[in-house]
């Protein structure tokens, strides 16, 4: 009976009950599907490193690439080497992995724990691979699966660099995404609370009289609590089935993204079980935070007191530490402490932004003070918009300004018509008549993609090696992120360009040294300058062809042509010619636009997932300060009634309402422009190199501000437009007013 | 001359078992500075009466004549004109804005209807107001909510005070002073007052009375 009475509240307020399960089913689904994707990711690739698990990389000391003959030789020398051959599949990035189930054979016998078994699609036999192989680019690698105290002349071990790094970064993006989740749980948290704490508030005079009754204070404090865990109980298990369809619908799309940026499948099934205890105990912790008003008895008008101070704490700090960080969790640890300052900052702010000037006529200055009312009672719900806003600026201008310097740097590096590979066991000078035809081509120049070996610390590990005619307009027109003067001069004189994930992690800069190692003869070279290289975690060294050793063997060859301006025929008559020169039936063909496409898809997928959870995000807010809204102005309702009493007509009187929470939302927007300004900032030039191993340019998107002010205005009319029409006709005061606060 | 004239008023309420009716014919008429008490037990329809005269209800048939005109015939923001200016309404409480001073609560009002701000001072201290205008409706008791609402509807210098228990919440002393400063205020300016009241003793200061359970 008790109990019906406690909860006979949401027989009156249903909206409430619907408004706090929705909120606490969709913060459980947002976090739920991006902790099943990168818990699933973080699983594949403990997977992929237990397959490997004491197994070194075996690599020719001269650098060059390796080939199937080095393996056969090694097998015949009784070497236990494992082949791992990656072929690209075509579109999107897709690989698949060649393992030689015999050749893991020897491996197996040395071991003593049980062999683990790889059943992911991305692997095949390694008889398909290599079938794939001669028809699509690949890299071959071998790995020592047992050891061995001597090793073959040429060869040397080397742990696996490349997928360390990989790892690495990795797993900085999925603390990037738990991240965004962790801050999803926050903002919904602060909304639970807002709408909870107002039902309370609403409640109190009720629960007063069960005292009244003998009630015992404890004995509602326990089933209030009830409550709230029977809330949460009912707003993960839903919220859980939604998370996992959510996993599911974005799992393609991670995966893609997972697999071009970082080498890595998305392998291991989710983990139901642990995923919906995990999720169901951070519902437990926000729900049990929302109640810790049910120990208060009165609201603390004096918060703000310790606010500030602790706010600006927590913003110098933040600060210092943003820009010392060298770590992503760092970046994180003052990204935490700028929002939580910015968060405890912002009513203490607002209540000032608002205060009107004392001589204001009038009506404004009622306005004014019953809007800074409303700041004061909105509190909670307008910082979690305001973060969830700040977030959406911040995530928009990362994409956009990825997507715009992305498709900047794509045209230069696709500076050309068609991308043709050289086949196999073919020469370029075959077809050098060909390219010379001014009618079938106007510019070309040749790309050769190998492995280098980089020197340092007495070992050498093995780096992508670009080379290229420098001299190339096609090349030259490249824009680099830092350089010495006259780079490309230097480049075409034997110097080098490195990528900014190599620079980064070799603390390179232009004028510097690098040792390399090509086809076994060591060079000292000096870095012309750095470009920028999106989308892979591989470092890479760029070199004018013309300084590759004479028996350098290449791991792929291609051709980058331009066509002629008023080639009406298209590229059929060229690639037939090139057909007929090389003596093949046909050749891979690739278009810039088909390129731009596909690399523009993998990096919109890369993004989908953090666009999405920042959008819902936004949308779980404005709906949370629009029902947390309704109700105070509800509670208020008598006080605006008063204007219409007092001689206001039904228009004038829509117009102040409507100015009033059109207020109300653009101090949360003017709120919200300075934190998703800092965001960006952080994100960019903190969080995304150390997450991907590349920066981007800071860019500001006024714009899009714009658009996210008219989505507040739209939300103000909305909430006035229905006050106005739920506005009641009698003037007749009740007999209890609420809501009479200052 | 009359300040309100109402004939054969008919006013009723809808109900979950049907119409409820409020008032069947009602007829009455005060002249322009007299008063008029409305008496009668609860939910004998005084607030409502209140209501229909300053057109936040309409009445269902009948006519109401105020202040020389047919108000039947006026639109709402007729009547929002007519109560900026002309009328000034009392309830027994929550008549302040709770974020505005008391000052500033009566020269918004005094704002609205278009009256200078000047005297709005004066008006609080001779309702004894002097020293508080700064304070919060919060921060003062109710007797000097109730004075503040009467400075309100003095700073606007209507022609017709409509007032819902005007003291219903405060005590009996208080009451006596709230109520002196309204009929002093209502003769010295020569306007009408239609005061809905529980109270005999306050009603008996009215030049009329008006019981609405008998419609007398």
């Amino acid at each position: 009976m008790l109990l019906r009475a406690i909860l006979s509240h949401y027989r009156r307020h249903p909206l409430q009950l619907l408004a706090l399960w929705a909120i606490l089913t969709l913060a459980t689904a947002l976090w739920s599907g991006v902790w099943t994707l990168t818990t699933q990711a973080r699983d594949s690739m403990t997977v992929g490193d237990r397959q490997l698990a004491g197994q070194q990389l075996l690599v020719r000391q001269d650098g060059a690439a390796v080939t199937v003959e080095d393996f056969s030789e090694l097998r015949r020398q009784g070497l236990c080497v494992v082949p791992w051959l990656e072929v690209s599949t075509g579109e999107g990035g897709a690989r698949v992995i060649g393992v030689d189930p015999l050749a893991m054979g020897c491996a197996d016998s040395t071991r003593s724990g049980p062999v683990p078994v790889l059943d992911g699609e991305p692997f095949v036999d390694m008889a398909e691979a290599a079938r794939l192989a001669r028809q699509q680019p690949s890299v071959l690698r071998l790995y020592l699966a047992q050891d061995t105290d001597g090793l073959p002349g040429g060869w040397q071990r080397q742990p696996d660099p490349s997928a360390l790094d990989t790892g690495e970064l990795a797993d900085s993006f999925l603390l990037n995404l738990n991240a965004l989740a962790v801050l999803v749980v926050l903002v919904s948290a602060l909304l639970i609370r807002s709408v909870y704490t107002l039902g309370l508030a609403q409640r109190r005079h009720g629960l007063k009289l069960l005292e009244r009754y003998g009630v015992q204070r404890r004995r509602l404090r326990r089933y209030l609590l009830l409550e709230l865990g029977a809330l949460a109980l009912l707003g993960a298990v839903p919220g859980f089935g939604l998370g996992l369809v959510l996993a599911e619908v974005l799992g393609s799309g991670f995966g893609v993204a997972l697999e071009s940026l970082f080498d890595a499948s998305l392998l291991a099934t989710p983990r139901t079980g642990t995923g919906f205890l995990v999720t169901l105990g951070v519902m437990m912790l926000v729900v049990l935070w929302c109640g810790l008003d049910l120990l208060r008895n009165q609201e603390n008008r004096d918060g703000h007191r310790w606010q500030v101070p602790v706010a600006a704490g927590c913003l110098i700090g933040g600060v210092a530490l943003v820009l010392g960080a060298d770590s992503l969790l760092a970046a994180f640890v003052a990204t935490a402490l700028l929002l939580a300052g910015a968060g405890l900052v912002t009513p203490w702010l607002l209540q000032r932004l608002v205060a009107p000037h004392r001589d204001a006529p009038p009506l404004r200055l009622w306005r004014r003070r019953e809007l800074g009312v409303l700041v004061r009672r909105l509190a909670l719900p307008l910082v979690a918009l305001q973060l969830a806003a700040g977030t959406v600026i911040a995530v928009h201008a990362l994409v956009h300004t990825f997507e715009g310097t992305f498709n900047q740097w794509l045209d230069q590096r696709l500076a050309g018509d068609l991308f043709i590979e050289v086949p196999d066991g073919k020469a370029v000078s075959a077809v050098v008549p060909v390219l010379s035809q001014s009618h079938l081509v106007a510019g070309w120049h040749q790309v050769l993609r190998g492995q280098v070996g980089l020197s340092a610390n007495g070992t050498t590990r093995t780096l992508d090696l670009m080379a290229t005619d420098t001299r190339s307009p096609l090349v030259r027109g490249w824009s680099l992120l830092d350089a010495v003067n006259s780079p490309w001069q230097a480049v075409s004189e034997g110097a080098v360009l490195v990528n900014e994930q190599l620079a980064r992690r070799q603390g390179l800069s232009p004028g510097g040294a690098l040792a390399i190692v090509l086809d076994g003869e060591r060079r000292k070279v000096t870095v012309a300058g750095i470009y920028a290289d999106y989308g892979r975690p591989a470092g890479e060294v760029l070199m004018d062809m013309d300084f590759l050793p004479s028996g350098y063997t290449p791991g792929f060859r291609s051709l980058t042509i331009t066509l002629p301006v008023n080639n009406g025929s298209g590229q059929g008559p060229l690639v037939a010619a090139l057909e007929q020169a090389w003596q093949v039936d046909s050749l891979q063909v690739r278009d810039n636009e088909t390129v731009h496409r596909i690399a523009n898809r993998i990096f919109r997928q890369t993004f989908a997932l953090t666009r999405a959870i920042s959008y819902l995000t936004l949308g779980l807010a404005v709906a949370a300060l629009l029902l947390t809204g309704w109700v105070v102005l509800g509670a208020r309702q008598w006080y605006y009634q008063l204007l219409t009493i007092w001689g206001l007509t039904g228009r004038a009187w829509f117009r102040v309402i409507f100015m009033l929470a059109t207020e109300l939302m653009l101090v949360v927007w003017a709120a919200a422009v300075p934190v998703g300004i800092a965001l960006t900032w952080v994100l960019v030039q903190r969080i995304n190199p150390l997450a991907f191993g590349w920066s981007l340019p800071m860019a500001v998107y006024p714009g899009f501000w714009l658009e996210l002010m008219a989505l507040l205005v739209l939300a103000a009319l909305s909430v006035a437009g229905a006050f106005y029409l739920k506005r009641p006709a009698t003037g007749v005061a009740p007999v209890l007013v609420t809501g009479g606060e200052r | 001359m009359t300040a309100i004239e109402v004939t054969d008023l008919h006013k009723s309420y809808r109900s979950a078992s049907g119409r409820v009716p409020v008032f069947q014919g009602l007829s009455f008429a005060v002249g322009q500075g007299h008063s008029l008490a409305l008496t009668g037990p609860s939910g004998s329809g005084k607030s409502t009466l209140l209501n229909i005269l300053c057109g936040l209800e309409p009445a269902d048939t009948g006519v109401v004549k105020l202040l020389g005109e047919d108000a039947c015939l006026r639109s709402p923001d007729d009547w929002a004109d007519l109560r900026r200016g002309r009328i000034g309404v009392v309830f027994q409480d929550s008549n302040l804005m709770p974020a505005l001073t008391l000052e500033e609560n009566v020269r918004l009002r005094a704002d609205l209807a278009g009256q200078p701000f000047g005297p709005v001072r004066d008006w609080l201290e001779r309702l004894g107001l002097a020293g508080l205008e700064q304070r919060y409706p919060d921060q003062v008791s109710g007797g000097q909510r109730q004075r503040a609402a009467l400075a309100m509807v003095f700073a606007m210098a209507p022609d017709l005070i409509l007032a819902d228990e005007p003291t219903g919440s405060l005590d009996r002393h208080t009451a006596s002073a709230v109520a002196d400063e309204l009929f002093r205020w209502q003769r010295h300016r020569g306007c009408t007052l239609v005061l809905a009241t529980h109270d005999l003793s306050l009603a008996d200061r009215c030049d009329q009375r008006l019981d609405l359970a008998t419609g007398t």
